[in-house]
Protein backbone atom coordinates (compact mmCIF):
# COMPACT_ATOMS: atom_id res chain seq x y z
CA UNK A 1 0.00 0.00 0.00
CA UNK A 2 3.17 2.56 0.89
CA UNK A 3 4.48 1.55 -2.42
CA UNK A 4 1.27 2.55 -4.19
CA UNK A 5 0.98 6.08 -2.47
CA UNK A 6 4.38 6.59 -3.34
CA UNK A 7 4.21 5.65 -7.06
CA UNK A 8 0.84 7.83 -6.95
CA UNK A 9 2.63 10.51 -5.00
CA UNK A 10 5.06 10.59 -7.80
CA UNK A 11 2.57 10.83 -10.64
CA UNK A 12 0.84 13.43 -9.51
CA UNK A 13 4.35 15.96 -9.08
CA UNK A 14 4.90 14.76 -12.70
CA UNK A 15 1.32 15.70 -13.89
CA UNK A 16 1.77 19.09 -12.68
CA UNK A 17 4.97 19.29 -14.42
CA UNK A 18 3.53 17.84 -17.69
CA UNK A 19 0.82 19.89 -17.81
CA UNK A 20 2.43 22.93 -16.88
CA UNK A 21 5.15 22.53 -19.46
CA UNK A 22 2.58 21.88 -21.99
CA UNK A 23 1.34 25.51 -21.76
CA UNK A 24 4.53 26.79 -23.26
CA UNK A 25 5.44 24.17 -25.16
CA UNK A 26 2.11 23.21 -27.28
CA UNK A 27 0.29 26.15 -26.98
CA UNK A 28 2.65 29.15 -27.17
CA UNK A 29 5.37 26.84 -29.17
CA UNK A 30 8.42 27.40 -26.65
CA UNK A 31 10.57 24.31 -26.49
CA UNK A 32 12.10 24.67 -23.79
CA UNK A 33 14.97 22.03 -21.98
CA UNK A 34 14.53 24.14 -18.63
CA UNK A 35 11.57 22.99 -16.29
CA UNK A 36 13.73 20.72 -14.29
CA UNK A 37 15.15 23.80 -13.47
CA UNK A 38 12.11 25.85 -12.07
CA UNK A 39 11.39 22.51 -10.81
CA UNK A 40 14.35 22.27 -8.63
CA UNK A 41 14.13 26.27 -7.92
CA UNK A 42 10.76 25.38 -5.82
CA UNK A 43 12.67 22.62 -4.05
CA UNK A 44 15.85 24.28 -2.89
CA UNK A 45 13.75 27.33 -1.21
CA UNK A 46 11.29 24.79 0.45
CA UNK A 47 14.15 22.74 1.89
CA UNK A 48 16.36 25.98 2.83
CA UNK A 49 12.91 27.21 4.46
CA UNK A 50 11.41 24.90 5.59
CA UNK A 51 14.52 23.44 8.01
CA UNK A 52 14.58 26.96 9.41
CA UNK A 53 11.84 26.10 11.46
CA UNK A 54 8.68 27.23 11.47
CA UNK A 55 8.32 29.72 8.20
CA UNK A 56 4.68 29.57 7.33
CA UNK A 57 3.75 27.35 4.37
CA UNK A 58 2.00 29.87 2.34
CA UNK A 59 4.56 32.44 2.60
CA UNK A 60 7.30 29.25 1.55
CA UNK A 61 5.27 28.95 -1.39
CA UNK A 62 4.67 33.11 -1.70
CA UNK A 63 8.30 33.59 -1.67
CA UNK A 64 8.41 30.47 -4.36
CA UNK A 65 6.21 32.41 -6.59
CA UNK A 66 8.05 35.78 -6.51
CA UNK A 67 11.43 33.72 -6.97
CA UNK A 68 10.51 31.35 -10.18
CA UNK A 69 8.56 34.73 -11.82
CA UNK A 70 11.49 36.94 -11.61
CA UNK A 71 13.67 33.89 -12.81
CA UNK A 72 10.81 32.90 -15.55
CA UNK A 73 11.18 37.21 -16.72
CA UNK A 74 14.83 37.53 -16.73
CA UNK A 75 15.50 34.06 -18.93
CA UNK A 76 12.29 35.20 -21.21
CA UNK A 77 13.80 38.61 -21.62
CA UNK A 78 16.87 37.46 -22.30
CA UNK A 79 16.07 34.57 -24.42
CA UNK A 80 12.72 34.86 -26.14
CA UNK A 81 13.62 36.86 -28.93
CA UNK A 82 15.40 33.76 -29.98
CA UNK A 83 13.37 31.77 -31.97
CA UNK A 84 13.06 27.78 -32.66
CA UNK A 85 16.00 25.95 -31.97
CA UNK A 86 17.98 28.77 -30.69
CA UNK A 87 15.81 28.80 -28.16
CA UNK A 88 16.40 25.10 -27.07
CA UNK A 89 19.53 26.08 -26.46
CA UNK A 90 19.06 28.97 -24.72
CA UNK A 91 17.07 26.98 -22.61
CA UNK A 92 20.06 24.23 -22.43
CA UNK A 93 21.88 26.75 -20.92
CA UNK A 94 19.50 28.28 -17.93
CA UNK A 95 19.22 24.69 -17.49
CA UNK A 96 22.97 24.06 -16.75
CA UNK A 97 23.38 27.18 -14.88
CA UNK A 98 20.50 26.54 -12.87
CA UNK A 99 22.05 23.06 -12.18
CA UNK A 100 25.42 24.32 -11.11
CA UNK A 101 23.98 27.10 -8.62
CA UNK A 102 22.13 24.19 -6.87
CA UNK A 103 25.33 22.04 -6.89
CA UNK A 104 27.86 24.86 -6.07
CA UNK A 105 25.56 27.20 -4.02
CA UNK A 106 26.99 25.21 -0.71
CA UNK A 107 27.17 28.55 1.93
CA UNK A 108 22.93 28.95 0.90
CA UNK A 109 22.37 25.27 1.38
CA UNK A 110 24.12 25.40 4.68
CA UNK A 111 27.35 23.85 3.41
CA UNK A 112 26.62 20.94 1.90
CA UNK A 113 25.23 20.32 -1.93
CA UNK A 114 22.61 17.73 -0.61
CA UNK A 115 19.94 18.73 2.00
CA UNK A 116 18.88 16.09 4.76
CA UNK A 117 15.89 15.68 6.85
CA UNK A 118 13.49 18.76 5.20
CA UNK A 119 10.65 18.54 6.95
CA UNK A 120 7.40 17.83 6.24
CA UNK A 121 4.63 21.18 5.95
CA UNK A 122 2.67 21.98 8.45
CA UNK A 123 -0.79 23.93 7.17
CA UNK A 124 -3.76 25.16 9.74
CA UNK A 125 -1.98 23.10 12.36
CA UNK A 126 -2.28 20.02 10.71
CA UNK A 127 1.34 18.42 9.78
CA UNK A 128 1.19 15.99 6.89
CA UNK A 129 3.58 13.50 8.81
CA UNK A 130 2.58 10.79 6.91
CA UNK A 131 2.06 9.14 3.32
CA UNK A 132 -1.80 8.91 2.89
CA UNK A 133 -1.96 12.91 4.70
CA UNK A 134 0.69 14.05 1.79
CA UNK A 135 -0.93 12.34 -0.83
CA UNK A 136 -3.95 14.39 -0.12
CA UNK A 137 -1.97 17.17 0.32
CA UNK A 138 -0.35 16.66 -2.89
CA UNK A 139 -3.85 15.42 -4.61
CA UNK A 140 -5.31 19.05 -4.06
CA UNK A 141 -2.40 20.73 -5.86
CA UNK A 142 -2.46 18.95 -8.25
CA UNK A 143 -5.91 19.01 -9.15
CA UNK A 144 -5.62 22.82 -8.77
CA UNK A 145 -2.86 23.38 -10.81
CA UNK A 146 -4.70 21.13 -13.62
CA UNK A 147 -7.57 23.12 -13.14
CA UNK A 148 -4.95 26.09 -14.29
CA UNK A 149 -3.81 24.89 -16.74
CA UNK A 150 -7.08 23.58 -18.21
CA UNK A 151 -8.51 26.78 -17.62
CA UNK A 152 -5.58 28.90 -19.19
CA UNK A 153 -5.50 26.90 -22.28
CA UNK A 154 -9.04 27.10 -23.05
CA UNK A 155 -9.54 31.31 -22.44
CA UNK A 156 -9.08 34.04 -24.85
CA UNK A 157 -5.29 33.70 -23.14
CA UNK A 158 -5.17 30.11 -24.81
CA UNK A 159 -6.17 30.92 -27.86
CA UNK A 160 -3.68 33.72 -28.24
CA UNK A 161 -0.50 31.60 -27.11
CA UNK A 162 -1.78 29.32 -29.93
CA UNK A 163 -2.12 32.46 -32.32
CA UNK A 164 1.48 33.42 -31.49
CA UNK A 165 2.43 29.81 -32.71
CA UNK A 166 0.61 29.88 -35.37
CA UNK A 167 1.84 33.17 -36.65
CA UNK A 168 3.51 35.89 -34.10
CA UNK A 169 3.51 38.37 -37.17
CA UNK A 170 -0.14 38.51 -37.30
CA UNK A 171 -0.62 38.61 -33.81
CA UNK A 172 1.99 41.95 -33.62
CA UNK A 173 -0.52 43.23 -36.54
CA UNK A 174 -3.66 43.00 -34.15
CA UNK A 175 -1.94 45.29 -31.71
CA UNK A 176 -0.83 42.60 -28.85
CA UNK A 177 2.87 42.14 -28.19
CA UNK A 178 3.97 38.25 -28.70
CA UNK A 179 7.13 38.64 -26.47
CA UNK A 180 4.34 39.61 -22.96
CA UNK A 181 2.22 36.62 -23.98
CA UNK A 182 5.11 34.44 -24.21
CA UNK A 183 6.66 35.98 -21.16
CA UNK A 184 3.69 35.54 -19.24
CA UNK A 185 3.22 31.76 -20.17
CA UNK A 186 6.97 31.09 -18.79
CA UNK A 187 6.19 32.91 -15.95
CA UNK A 188 3.05 30.75 -15.11
CA UNK A 189 4.33 27.57 -16.32
CA UNK A 190 7.69 28.05 -14.47
CA UNK A 191 5.40 29.04 -11.07
CA UNK A 192 3.72 25.81 -11.67
CA UNK A 193 6.78 23.61 -12.44
CA UNK A 194 8.35 25.20 -8.81
CA UNK A 195 5.31 24.30 -6.59
CA UNK A 196 5.94 20.85 -7.87
CA UNK A 197 9.31 20.91 -6.61
CA UNK A 198 8.19 22.02 -3.18
CA UNK A 199 5.83 19.01 -3.41
CA UNK A 200 8.75 17.02 -4.34
CA UNK A 201 11.41 17.85 -1.64
CA UNK A 202 8.60 18.20 1.07
CA UNK A 203 8.25 14.48 0.36
CA UNK A 204 10.98 12.80 0.02
CA UNK A 205 12.90 15.02 2.53
CA UNK A 206 15.86 15.47 0.74
CA UNK A 207 16.93 17.62 -1.44
CA UNK A 208 19.59 16.36 -4.09
CA UNK A 209 20.93 18.76 -6.76
CA UNK A 210 21.51 15.92 -9.44
CA UNK A 211 17.75 15.20 -9.53
CA UNK A 212 16.46 18.60 -11.05
CA UNK A 213 19.10 18.10 -14.60
CA UNK A 214 18.89 18.39 -17.92
CA UNK A 215 17.63 14.27 -18.33
CA UNK A 216 14.71 15.36 -16.04
CA UNK A 217 13.97 18.37 -18.28
CA UNK A 218 13.46 15.76 -21.41
CA UNK A 219 11.96 13.67 -19.56
CA UNK A 220 8.75 16.04 -19.12
CA UNK A 221 9.28 16.60 -22.66
CA UNK A 222 8.79 13.10 -23.43
CA UNK A 223 5.62 12.97 -21.23
CA UNK A 224 4.37 15.89 -22.90
CA UNK A 225 5.58 13.89 -26.35
CA UNK A 226 4.22 10.40 -25.65
CA UNK A 227 1.00 11.54 -23.83
CA UNK A 228 -0.47 14.16 -26.63
CA UNK A 229 0.60 17.87 -26.37
CA UNK A 230 -1.80 20.60 -26.81
CA UNK A 231 -4.56 18.39 -24.01
CA UNK A 232 -3.77 18.24 -20.39
CA UNK A 233 -5.33 15.16 -20.38
CA UNK A 234 -2.75 13.82 -23.12
CA UNK A 235 0.22 15.40 -20.74
CA UNK A 236 -1.23 13.79 -17.43
CA UNK A 237 -1.67 10.45 -19.07
CA UNK A 238 1.88 10.78 -20.89
CA UNK A 239 3.41 11.67 -16.72
CA UNK A 240 1.47 8.35 -15.53
CA UNK A 241 2.66 6.20 -18.13
CA UNK A 242 6.95 7.09 -17.69
CA UNK A 243 6.43 7.42 -14.07
CA UNK A 244 4.54 3.93 -14.13
CA UNK A 245 6.23 1.85 -17.01
CA UNK A 246 10.35 2.40 -15.37
CA UNK A 247 8.67 1.26 -12.36
CA UNK A 248 7.49 -1.93 -13.64
CA UNK A 249 11.10 -2.77 -14.93
CA UNK A 250 12.47 -3.08 -11.12
CA UNK A 251 10.09 -6.13 -10.78
CA UNK A 252 12.17 -7.80 -12.62
CA UNK A 253 14.80 -10.21 -11.27
CA UNK A 254 17.77 -7.70 -12.48
CA UNK A 255 20.74 -6.26 -10.91
CA UNK A 256 20.59 -2.50 -9.84
CA UNK A 257 23.37 -1.86 -11.91
CA UNK A 258 21.54 -2.94 -14.94
CA UNK A 259 17.96 -1.48 -14.07
CA UNK A 260 19.18 2.06 -13.81
CA UNK A 261 20.56 2.01 -17.30
CA UNK A 262 17.90 -0.08 -18.79
CA UNK A 263 15.00 2.65 -17.83
CA UNK A 264 16.91 5.38 -19.16
CA UNK A 265 16.98 2.96 -22.67
CA UNK A 266 13.39 2.72 -21.64
CA UNK A 267 12.85 6.40 -21.88
CA UNK A 268 14.60 7.29 -25.19
CA UNK A 269 13.07 3.96 -27.05
CA UNK A 270 9.61 4.73 -26.16
CA UNK A 271 10.14 8.93 -27.16
CA UNK A 272 12.15 7.47 -30.77
CA UNK A 273 8.94 5.31 -30.92
CA UNK A 274 6.29 7.95 -30.82
CA UNK A 275 8.08 10.27 -33.02
CA UNK A 276 8.44 8.31 -35.90
CA UNK A 277 4.99 6.24 -35.32
CA UNK A 278 2.64 8.53 -33.26
CA UNK A 279 4.12 12.37 -33.11
CA UNK A 280 0.52 13.18 -31.86
CA UNK A 281 0.77 11.41 -28.85
CA UNK A 282 -1.33 8.94 -26.71
CA UNK A 283 -4.34 11.08 -26.76
CA UNK A 284 -5.00 13.33 -29.78
CA UNK A 285 -5.58 16.92 -28.77
CA UNK A 286 -9.88 16.61 -29.89
CA UNK A 287 -12.38 18.72 -31.92
CA UNK A 288 -13.53 20.33 -28.78
CA UNK A 289 -9.95 21.34 -27.43
CA UNK A 290 -9.69 22.96 -31.30
CA UNK A 291 -12.68 25.02 -30.92
CA UNK B 1 -3.09 91.10 -49.09
CA UNK B 2 -4.01 90.56 -45.69
CA UNK B 3 -7.08 88.41 -46.44
CA UNK B 4 -5.22 86.11 -49.03
CA UNK B 5 -2.89 85.39 -47.02
CA UNK B 6 -4.88 84.40 -44.30
CA UNK B 7 -7.01 82.21 -46.80
CA UNK B 8 -4.17 80.47 -47.96
CA UNK B 9 -3.01 79.89 -44.04
CA UNK B 10 -6.17 78.31 -43.43
CA UNK B 11 -6.33 76.42 -46.91
CA UNK B 12 -3.15 74.71 -45.55
CA UNK B 13 -3.94 74.23 -42.01
CA UNK B 14 -7.41 72.29 -43.62
CA UNK B 15 -4.87 70.18 -46.25
CA UNK B 16 -3.17 69.29 -43.07
CA UNK B 17 -5.51 68.81 -40.65
CA UNK B 18 -6.82 66.46 -43.76
CA UNK B 19 -3.85 64.20 -43.84
CA UNK B 20 -4.07 60.77 -41.83
CA UNK B 21 -0.22 59.82 -42.96
CA UNK B 22 2.62 61.76 -44.09
CA UNK B 23 5.75 59.81 -44.90
CA UNK B 24 9.00 62.70 -45.23
CA UNK B 25 11.83 61.52 -47.29
CA UNK B 26 11.80 57.82 -46.30
CA UNK B 27 14.76 55.59 -47.80
CA UNK B 28 15.08 52.13 -47.10
CA UNK B 29 18.42 50.30 -48.47
CA UNK B 30 19.29 45.84 -47.58
CA UNK B 31 22.63 45.86 -48.08
CA UNK B 32 23.58 47.24 -51.55
CA UNK B 33 20.18 47.46 -52.80
CA UNK B 34 18.21 50.89 -52.48
CA UNK B 35 14.63 49.42 -51.58
CA UNK B 36 13.22 53.28 -51.55
CA UNK B 37 14.50 56.30 -51.90
CA UNK B 38 13.39 59.67 -50.20
CA UNK B 39 9.60 58.38 -50.31
CA UNK B 40 7.60 61.04 -49.71
CA UNK B 41 3.71 61.64 -49.96
CA UNK B 42 0.36 62.07 -47.84
CA UNK B 43 -2.41 59.65 -47.62
CA UNK B 44 -5.85 61.75 -47.29
CA UNK B 45 -8.20 61.25 -44.27
CA UNK B 46 -11.25 58.88 -45.48
CA UNK B 47 -10.17 58.56 -49.51
CA UNK B 48 -8.70 55.19 -50.88
CA UNK B 49 -5.39 55.47 -52.17
CA UNK B 50 -4.07 52.71 -54.87
CA UNK B 51 -0.07 51.63 -54.72
CA UNK B 52 0.57 50.53 -58.48
CA UNK B 53 3.99 50.05 -59.46
CA UNK B 54 6.12 47.05 -61.26
CA UNK B 55 7.74 44.11 -59.25
CA UNK B 56 10.53 45.05 -57.31
CA UNK B 57 9.44 48.66 -56.54
CA UNK B 58 9.20 48.38 -53.10
CA UNK B 59 5.32 48.49 -52.47
CA UNK B 60 5.43 45.84 -49.43
CA UNK B 61 8.75 47.48 -48.30
CA UNK B 62 6.77 50.27 -47.77
CA UNK B 63 4.13 48.60 -45.81
CA UNK B 64 6.45 46.92 -43.81
CA UNK B 65 7.94 50.67 -43.19
CA UNK B 66 4.32 52.65 -42.28
CA UNK B 67 3.80 49.29 -39.71
CA UNK B 68 7.73 49.39 -37.83
CA UNK B 69 8.09 45.42 -39.47
CA UNK B 70 11.15 47.80 -40.53
CA UNK B 71 12.76 50.71 -39.88
CA UNK B 72 13.41 53.52 -42.60
CA UNK B 73 16.64 54.54 -42.30
CA UNK B 74 15.98 58.00 -42.98
CA UNK B 75 12.69 59.86 -43.02
CA UNK B 76 10.28 59.78 -40.65
CA UNK B 77 6.15 58.85 -40.82
CA UNK B 78 3.50 60.92 -38.77
CA UNK B 79 0.36 59.18 -38.37
CA UNK B 80 -2.34 61.57 -37.23
CA UNK B 81 0.27 64.51 -36.12
CA UNK B 82 2.09 61.42 -34.27
CA UNK B 83 5.80 60.35 -34.93
CA UNK B 84 5.56 56.92 -35.31
CA UNK B 85 8.87 56.02 -36.64
CA UNK B 86 10.73 53.62 -35.32
CA UNK B 87 7.56 52.05 -32.58
CA UNK B 88 7.13 48.43 -32.74
CA UNK B 89 4.36 46.83 -34.99
CA UNK B 90 2.13 46.01 -31.84
CA UNK B 91 2.08 49.68 -30.57
CA UNK B 92 1.41 50.96 -34.03
CA UNK B 93 -1.06 48.62 -34.59
CA UNK B 94 -2.87 50.21 -31.33
CA UNK B 95 -2.51 53.53 -32.43
CA UNK B 96 -4.89 52.31 -35.44
CA UNK B 97 -2.73 51.38 -38.45
CA UNK B 98 -4.67 48.16 -39.73
CA UNK B 99 -2.54 46.13 -42.04
CA UNK B 100 -3.00 43.26 -44.00
CA UNK B 101 -0.45 40.83 -45.59
CA UNK B 102 -0.12 39.36 -48.72
CA UNK B 103 0.50 35.68 -47.66
CA UNK B 104 -3.04 35.96 -45.54
CA UNK B 105 -0.98 35.10 -42.07
CA UNK B 106 -4.02 33.66 -40.53
CA UNK B 107 -4.31 31.64 -37.39
CA UNK B 108 -4.71 28.13 -39.23
CA UNK B 109 -4.97 25.96 -35.80
CA UNK B 110 -7.35 28.41 -34.37
CA UNK B 111 -11.50 28.50 -35.31
CA UNK B 112 -12.75 31.17 -37.77
CA UNK B 113 -14.48 33.17 -35.37
CA UNK B 114 -10.74 33.50 -33.16
CA UNK B 115 -8.83 34.58 -36.24
CA UNK B 116 -11.74 37.60 -35.73
CA UNK B 117 -11.76 38.02 -32.22
CA UNK B 118 -7.95 38.36 -31.89
CA UNK B 119 -8.08 41.52 -34.32
CA UNK B 120 -10.92 42.65 -32.37
CA UNK B 121 -10.15 45.25 -29.46
CA UNK B 122 -7.79 44.01 -26.91
CA UNK B 123 -10.09 42.28 -24.01
CA UNK B 124 -9.06 42.39 -20.42
CA UNK B 125 -10.06 38.53 -20.37
CA UNK B 126 -6.68 37.88 -22.30
CA UNK B 127 -4.59 38.59 -19.31
CA UNK B 128 -3.15 35.62 -17.37
CA UNK B 129 -5.60 36.55 -14.14
CA UNK B 130 -8.89 37.11 -15.58
CA UNK B 131 -8.82 33.87 -17.82
CA UNK B 132 -9.27 32.10 -14.05
CA UNK B 133 -11.87 33.63 -12.93
CA UNK B 134 -15.24 32.61 -13.03
CA UNK B 135 -16.46 33.04 -16.99
CA UNK B 136 -19.42 35.21 -15.80
CA UNK B 137 -16.78 37.96 -14.81
CA UNK B 138 -15.89 40.51 -17.76
CA UNK B 139 -18.79 38.27 -19.65
CA UNK B 140 -20.01 41.54 -20.78
CA UNK B 141 -16.98 42.71 -22.95
CA UNK B 142 -16.44 39.14 -24.00
CA UNK B 143 -19.94 38.39 -25.67
CA UNK B 144 -19.62 41.82 -27.48
CA UNK B 145 -16.78 40.78 -28.81
CA UNK B 146 -17.89 37.79 -29.91
CA UNK B 147 -20.98 39.20 -31.37
CA UNK B 148 -19.40 41.89 -33.24
CA UNK B 149 -16.75 39.27 -34.75
CA UNK B 150 -19.79 36.93 -35.59
CA UNK B 151 -21.69 40.58 -37.42
CA UNK B 152 -18.22 40.56 -38.89
CA UNK B 153 -18.43 36.90 -40.25
CA UNK B 154 -21.35 37.58 -41.70
CA UNK B 155 -20.41 40.67 -43.91
CA UNK B 156 -18.27 38.34 -45.51
CA UNK B 157 -20.38 35.42 -45.23
CA UNK B 158 -18.23 33.29 -43.32
CA UNK B 159 -20.90 32.99 -40.61
CA UNK B 160 -21.78 29.39 -40.83
CA UNK B 161 -18.06 28.53 -41.00
CA UNK B 162 -17.46 30.23 -37.51
CA UNK B 163 -16.15 26.84 -36.06
CA UNK B 164 -14.49 25.88 -38.39
CA UNK B 165 -10.34 25.55 -38.17
CA UNK B 166 -9.00 28.18 -40.08
CA UNK B 167 -6.84 26.00 -41.98
CA UNK B 168 -9.65 24.03 -43.44
CA UNK B 169 -11.02 26.89 -45.24
CA UNK B 170 -10.92 27.38 -49.23
CA UNK B 171 -8.31 29.84 -50.29
CA UNK B 172 -11.39 32.01 -51.45
CA UNK B 173 -12.60 31.66 -47.84
CA UNK B 174 -9.37 32.26 -46.28
CA UNK B 175 -9.10 35.71 -48.27
CA UNK B 176 -12.22 36.47 -46.83
CA UNK B 177 -11.46 35.64 -43.46
CA UNK B 178 -8.35 38.07 -43.68
CA UNK B 179 -10.44 40.47 -45.28
CA UNK B 180 -13.08 39.76 -41.93
CA UNK B 181 -10.46 40.39 -39.41
CA UNK B 182 -8.91 43.48 -40.63
CA UNK B 183 -12.34 44.81 -41.00
CA UNK B 184 -13.41 43.91 -37.43
CA UNK B 185 -9.96 45.47 -35.99
CA UNK B 186 -10.65 49.29 -34.40
CA UNK B 187 -8.45 52.17 -36.25
CA UNK B 188 -8.41 54.45 -38.98
CA UNK B 189 -6.19 53.44 -41.98
CA UNK B 190 -6.58 49.99 -43.50
CA UNK B 191 -3.10 48.98 -45.43
CA UNK B 192 -4.36 46.01 -47.40
CA UNK B 193 -1.40 44.14 -49.67
CA UNK B 194 -3.05 42.52 -52.92
CA UNK B 195 -6.52 42.05 -51.46
CA UNK B 196 -7.67 40.34 -54.71
CA UNK B 197 -5.13 38.19 -55.44
CA UNK B 198 -5.92 34.78 -56.73
CA UNK B 199 -9.71 35.03 -56.42
CA UNK B 200 -12.44 34.90 -58.67
CA UNK B 201 -14.10 38.02 -60.16
CA UNK B 202 -17.35 37.15 -58.07
CA UNK B 203 -15.60 37.48 -55.00
CA UNK B 204 -13.35 40.25 -56.95
CA UNK B 205 -17.08 42.49 -56.98
CA UNK B 206 -17.80 41.20 -53.60
CA UNK B 207 -14.53 42.69 -52.08
CA UNK B 208 -14.21 45.93 -54.17
CA UNK B 209 -18.04 46.64 -52.82
CA UNK B 210 -16.34 46.48 -49.19
CA UNK B 211 -13.91 48.57 -49.92
CA UNK B 212 -15.18 51.14 -51.38
CA UNK B 213 -18.00 51.64 -48.30
CA UNK B 214 -14.80 51.60 -45.80
CA UNK B 215 -14.76 55.78 -46.04
CA UNK B 216 -18.02 55.78 -44.73
CA UNK B 217 -17.28 54.44 -41.99
CA UNK B 218 -14.26 56.70 -40.98
CA UNK B 219 -11.65 54.48 -42.63
CA UNK B 220 -9.27 55.60 -44.76
CA UNK B 221 -7.68 53.08 -47.28
CA UNK B 222 -3.97 52.24 -49.09
CA UNK B 223 -3.88 49.48 -50.84
CA UNK B 224 -1.22 47.54 -53.07
CA UNK B 225 -3.11 46.09 -55.82
CA UNK B 226 -1.41 44.79 -59.71
CA UNK B 227 -5.14 44.68 -61.05
CA UNK B 228 -5.42 48.37 -63.19
CA UNK B 229 -9.14 47.93 -63.31
CA UNK B 230 -9.42 47.10 -59.55
CA UNK B 231 -7.26 49.91 -58.69
CA UNK B 232 -9.39 52.01 -61.45
CA UNK B 233 -12.85 51.07 -59.58
CA UNK B 234 -11.89 51.65 -55.74
CA UNK B 235 -8.87 54.25 -55.66
CA UNK B 236 -9.54 58.09 -55.22
CA UNK B 237 -5.96 58.52 -55.92
CA UNK B 238 -3.24 56.82 -56.91
CA UNK B 239 0.63 56.57 -56.00
CA UNK B 240 2.90 55.27 -58.87
CA UNK B 241 6.23 53.71 -57.50
CA UNK B 242 9.11 52.78 -59.29
CA UNK B 243 12.86 52.04 -58.42
CA UNK B 244 11.93 52.94 -54.68
CA UNK B 245 10.94 56.32 -56.10
CA UNK B 246 6.88 58.18 -56.44
CA UNK B 247 7.26 58.36 -59.77
CA UNK B 248 3.28 59.89 -59.66
CA UNK B 249 0.75 60.89 -57.14
CA UNK B 250 -2.77 61.47 -58.91
CA UNK B 251 -5.79 60.29 -60.72
CA UNK B 252 -5.82 57.16 -61.78
CA UNK B 253 -6.36 58.31 -65.66
CA UNK B 254 -3.31 60.57 -65.94
CA UNK B 255 -0.88 58.27 -65.03
CA UNK B 256 -0.74 56.45 -68.15
CA UNK B 257 -0.59 59.18 -70.42
CA UNK B 258 2.64 59.24 -69.27
CA UNK B 259 4.73 56.64 -71.81
CA UNK B 260 7.85 56.15 -69.44
CA UNK B 261 5.64 55.56 -66.62
CA UNK B 262 3.31 53.12 -69.15
CA UNK B 263 5.95 51.28 -70.39
CA UNK B 264 7.88 51.05 -66.75
CA UNK B 265 4.32 48.83 -65.61
CA UNK B 266 4.43 47.12 -68.54
CA UNK B 267 7.97 45.94 -68.92
CA UNK B 268 8.59 47.10 -71.84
Amino acid sequence: MGYLIAIVILVLIYIILATSLDIVFSNAGIFSVSHAAFFGIGALIYAVLSKLGHVNYFLIIGIVIVVTSLTAILIAISTLKIKGDYFIIASFGFQMIAYDIFYNWVKFTSGASVIYAIPRPTIFNITFDSASKYFILVLITTVLCVFICWRLSHSPFGNLLRAIKDDDIAVQASGRSPLVFKIKALVISGILAAIAGVLYSGYLSIFVPGAYDVDLSISIVAMVIVGGSGNIWGASLGAAVLVILPQLISFLNLPTTIIGPLQQLFYGVLLIVFMRLRPEGLLKRGKQDAD
Amino acid sequence: MQINQNLKASASDADVMDRILELKTISKSFGGLHALRDVTFNLSKNKVTGIIGPNGAGKSTLFNLITGYLHPDTGSIIYQGKNITGLSPSKIARLGIIRGFQSLRLFEQLSVLDNVVIYSKPQRKEGVLLSLLPTILFNEEYRTVQQSSRDCLELFQLDNKANTLAKDLSYAEQKLLNLARLFAMPGELILFDEPMSGVDIKIIDQITKLIKKLPDYGKTVCLIEHSLDVIQSVSDEIIFLGEGKVLFQGQMDNVFKNKELADMYLGV
